[in-house]
């Protein structure tokens, strides 16, 4: 499992992707699967341990994003939970 | 020298960072670019850099058009309702009086131009009298690119928030050459990349102060690469206000060329300028019948000496210049009739001086020497 934070446009996955990987966090810019939201929009992908320590340093830096999932691989595709506790954050 | 229309070229930096993104974006494979990722990342660094520029807080509020006159278009038809009142000095460039004469003919707005001194300069003494009940917005050339005049900005646009008026700037003759801080000062700051900022024509932009967005309706919409499956524009920044294709390499020349002012500092380029306006004026002054337009004193004027002479057709002098000397003006009405008539030039015009970063004394003592000839 890992976890995915998802963004409403680029320029905020780059700005998500450069603040994490100062703060040594590593994640991958990929576009957001469909499953997670219609549309063309971006997102980070992370490990679950990751996952507290970026959202405060997204916050922290002002960079919003729209939403924080958690994928799961099961058979037949790969599944995205919403979790409730991350509402879309930061400006 | 005729920096004021366009700079002549980028810097070896600019140029040298251009070619190296040509010859990287030739490399499909070596960036992200199947995504957009990569120019998402120039884009993002081009803002930040000209939010710096330009003390601008978040640098989502920096918006890429493909110039001011894009800018003042999507602006004022984004800002204006019907039944606005707008203020403008008498000095505006045609990027800004023909969106606004477009929008009085339709009969959206009214519009007054405020009175210059004939040195293009607005006197503030009065200016609350200006003001109507539907007064919504006042914009303002920084300084004017045919006089080079530079307008008491802060305090007119004081005066416009006490009237509860928007305040939009137009920078083209000063950004990146003037101290230029946009919080505080003016709600919209519209700029060009391809005079003082020295990148590639065809790059410009807007920023927009804190709470500006949610009050200025998109007047050009289509993909953004966001939010694709709703019909409407993204109400997000910058994506409300950019939708299309980007000019990445235009975008990134901002990028490299802001990066390179701000090293250099916007400080010294300004005193650079200053000096050398200071020093035509005087050789201009030396020079029977000619006329020097504008303040004529250098400490309130960006790089632009304005001249003319009774009897002479600038346009004639203009290409006796060039032929015979090779120095390179601008004659005639330079887009801006308004200023022209405040300066009482209208319709025959002025020749034309501009500096910039290229720009040598020993050039200006060449100008000076043919000038005298042509005469
Ligand atoms: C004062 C002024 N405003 C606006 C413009 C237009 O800018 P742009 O070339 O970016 O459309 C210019 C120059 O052309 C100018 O001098």
């Amino acid at each position: 499992m890992d976890m995915v934070i998802n963004f409403a446009n680029v320029s905020s996955a780059i700005a998500a992707e450069q603040a994490l990987s100062q703060a040594g966090i590593l994640a991958m810019v990929m576009p957001t699967p469909s499953s997670v939201q219609a549309g063309c929009g971006f997102c980070l992908r992370l490990p679950p341990q990751s996952l507290d320590a970026a959202i405060e340093r997204l916050d922290s830096d002002g960079v919003s994003y729209s939403g924080v999932f958690s994928r799961s691989v099961e058979q037949g595709g790969d599944t995205y939970v919403p979790l409730g506790a991350f509402a879309a954050g930061g400006v | 020298m005729n920096y004021a229309a366009t700079s002549p070229r980028t810097s070896p930096a600019v140029t040298e960072g251009l070619v190296c993104h040509l010859r990287q974006s030739m490399n499909l494979s070596a960036g992200r670019n199947f995504e957009g990722l990569d120019d998402g990342a120039i884009a993002l660094r081009a803002r930040r850099v000209l939010a710096h520029l330009f003390n601008v807080s978040a640098p989502e509020r920096v918006i890429f058009t493909s110039g001011i006159t894009a800018s003042m278009n999507m602006v004022l038809n984004g800002l204006l309702k019907e039944g606005d009142h707008v203020l403008a000095s008498g000095v505006e460039h045609n990027a800004v009086a023909r969106p606004l004469e477009a929008l009085r003919r339709k009969g959206v707005i009214e519009a007054d131009y405020l009175p210059c001194g004939a040195d293009g300069v607005i006197s503030t003494q009065g200016l609350s009298r200006a003001f109507l009940p539907n007064t919504r917005l006042m914009v303002l050339t920084h300084a004017s690119n045919v006089l080079g005049s530079v307008q008491p900005v802060r305090e007119c646009f004081a005066i416009a928030k006490e009237h509860g008026a928007f305040t939009v700037l137009d920078s083209a003759q000063t950004a990146g050459v003037f101290p230029l801080s946009m919080d505080g000062v003016t709600d919209v700051l519209a700029f060009t990349g391809h005079k003082g900022l020295r990148g590639l024509a065809g790059i410009g932009g807007f920023a927009l102060s804190e709470g500006m967005s949610e009050r200025m309706a998109p007047w050009i919409s289509g993909g953004t690469g966001s939010a694709s499956q709703s019909l409407e524009q993204p109400d997000f920044l910058p994506d409300k206000f950019e939708p299309g294709t980007p000019n990445t390499l235009g975008i990134l020349s901002l990028a490299l060329s802001a990066e390179e002012i701000l090293s250099i500092g916007v400080g010294s380029i300004r005193a650079r300028e200053a000096a050398l306006t200071a020093k035509f004026i005087c050789l201009c002054r030396s020079i029977p019948g000619l006329r020097i337009h504008g303040t004529a004193d250098a400490s309130r004027s960006a790089a632009i000496v304005s001249v003319d002479s009774p009897g002479a057709d600038v346009g004639v002098m203009a290409a006796r210049l060039y032929y015979e000397h090779g120095v390179i003006t601008r004659s005639g009405l330079h887009c801006s009739p308004l200023a022209h008539k405040t300066a009482g030039t209208f319709p025959h015009g002025t020749l034309r001086f501009s500096f910039g970063a290229d720009t040598t004394e020993d050039e200006l003592l060449y100008a000076a020497e043919a000038l005298k000839k042509i005469l």
